[in-house]
């Protein structure tokens, strides 16, 4: 494990629901609940819209975690879409933990609209969790390119 | 309704009779002990001197590559390929996603004990040109640098052939060979079992070193049918989307989102550990996607052409665990 640098901060990316995460951050914001600024959100249209391709790239690019919320299971604004999307990130938890990329890079939770509380919390365990486990450097590219 | 028949009279027969535009089967290949496609056209096969027709087939242990691959280029077209049970599933699963029409394929199984892999047969006879080799009564008679060696079939056997649990093709309209006796596979995947015991430490430093092998040539790719995609992540270029350095993050990237796309289709045909020129063990990981669908999900790859794919259906009670 490379040293931490004292001043390092977990840099985590979201991919959030618009019709329920993305609400529930909402919420969570205009309810004035307390989270640390660790996460950037990427707000999408269902989490089915989350292409594993996007989340291991973000892991390439040096993101310390991802984590993925949409509708609980049942819930989905578009009826199916977040069972589509359990099926995958349940694939893709799996091959990450065999591949043995540390457990709780990549996270996946349902956050309703109504769940701002939740919403809060959640981002609070993450980058705990996250600034546990320190900077990603198993899969992050040492030269990273944006083009 | 699956009947024995001879190879090469059927093939002969289907060609002759207008069944099939195409005959997709094996001819031997250009080195010792390998096999090449043969690809025959009804109305030109063997019709000039020199020219392959349906005597040039064969099928026997080198006959390794999986032909369902080459399918892919003739869409539309009625098509006789000859298959082992592994390549018998691969098709399977590519009817199942509507790549083809059944009734526009006539499936000659070929009933197979396994196949030769090129690194376990240089390993058998410690050599990886030998001058000459043939295939005895499943013992491998060999010269290598003059010196003449002869070692069981067995030992030149791709290891993935033998827990294999499908040698006799399950969609065959015509056997091209005697079934042969299958082997109890029912127990999980040992290699996939012992990366379980391992730590995630343990596995990430295997699957590290895998990695820093890969050099990103896609044969791997190239050599599957199930990756028949018009244009692959990894080749998009706008936005681009794989990285292409030689850093092992860009390795890792190709094979995990290819390893998501291959869950629940990958039949373990064991085409892309053969084609792949650095020797990267990618049974392993193919092994842990069938695992994975068979446990988690009671899935079997291209074992029924009629269920909903793996990744793209759904149950509302599917595992949530994972989820915080």
């Amino acid at each position: 494990m490379n040293e931490t640098p004292a001043q390092w901060e977990p840099k985590i990316l979201a991919f959030l629901c618009t019709w329920c995460s993305y609400a529930g951050a909402d919420l969570a914001g205009v309810s004035r609940y307390q989270y640390p600024p660790n996460i950037r959100i990427v707000k999408v249209p269902c989490s089915g819209r989350v292409n594993p391709a996007y989340i291991l790239k973000a892991l390439c690019q040096g993101y310390d975690g991802v984590l993925v919320s949409g509708c609980h299971p049942g819930d989905c604004h578009y009826l199916t879409g977040n069972y589509h999307a359990r099926r995958k990130f349940h694939l893709l938890d799996r091959l990450l933990d065999f591949a043995g990329i540390e457990e709780g890079r990549v996270r996946f939770s349902w956050i309703s609209a109504a769940e701002g509380a939740r919403f809060a919390e959640i981002m609070k365990q993450t980058t705990e969790a996250i600034a546990k486990l320190g900077p990603n450097t198993q899969m992050a590219k040492t030269t990273v390119r944006y083009d | 309704m699956t009947e024995r028949a001879d190879l090469r009279t059927i093939a002969a027969k289907l060609l002759a009779d207008g069944t099939v535009d195409v005959l997709i089967g094996w001819q031997p290949g250009s080195s010792p002990l390998s096999a090449a496609p043969l690809i025959l056209h009804a109305g030109s096969a063997g019709s000039e001197p020199g020219q392959a027709g349906p005597e040039a087939l064969v099928f026997d242990a080198r006959c390794a590559m999986n032909l369902v691959n080459l399918l892919h280029k003739f869409k539309g077209k009625k098509v006789a390929i000859v298959v082992k049970g592994c390549d018998a599933r691969a098709l399977a699963g590519l009817v199942q996603e509507r790549q083809f029409d059944r009734n526009d394929l006539v499936v000659l199984g070929a009933p197979c004990a396994g196949v030769i892999s090129p690194r376990a047969l240089a390993r058998a006879l410690n050599s990886d040109s030998p001058d000459s080799a043939t295939l005895k009564n499943d013992r491998i008679h060999a010269v290598c640098g003059g010196v003449e060696t002869v070692v069981p079939l067995s030992d030149a056997l791709d290891p993935g052939c033998r827990r294999c649990a499908m040698r006799n093709p399950q969609i065959a309209d015509w056997l091209v060979a005697d079934p042969v006796a299958q082997t109890d596979a029912s127990e999980p995947a040992e290699n996939v079992e012992e990366a379980w015991r391992m730590t995630r430490a343990e596995r990430w430093r295997k699957f590290r070193q895998e990695m820093a092998r890969c050099i990103l040539c896609h044969a791997c790719r190239q050599v599957c049918p199930a990756c028949y995609c018009g244009e692959c992540f990894a080749d998009q270029s706008r936005p681009r989307l794989a990285g292409r350095t030689d850093d092992p993050a860009d390795a890792m990237f190709f094979h995990l989102l290819r390893w998501t796309h291959l869950a629940g289709r990958c039949t373990g045909c064991g085409a892309c550990e053969r084609a792949c020129p650095m020797g990267v063990d990618l049974r392993l990981y193919n092994d842990f996607l069938r695992e994975f669908a068979r446990t988690e999900y009671g899935y079997e790859a291209g074992a029924d052409a009629q269920a909903p794919p793996l990744i793209g259906g759904f149950k509302p009670d599917d595992p949530n665990r994972f989820t915080l």
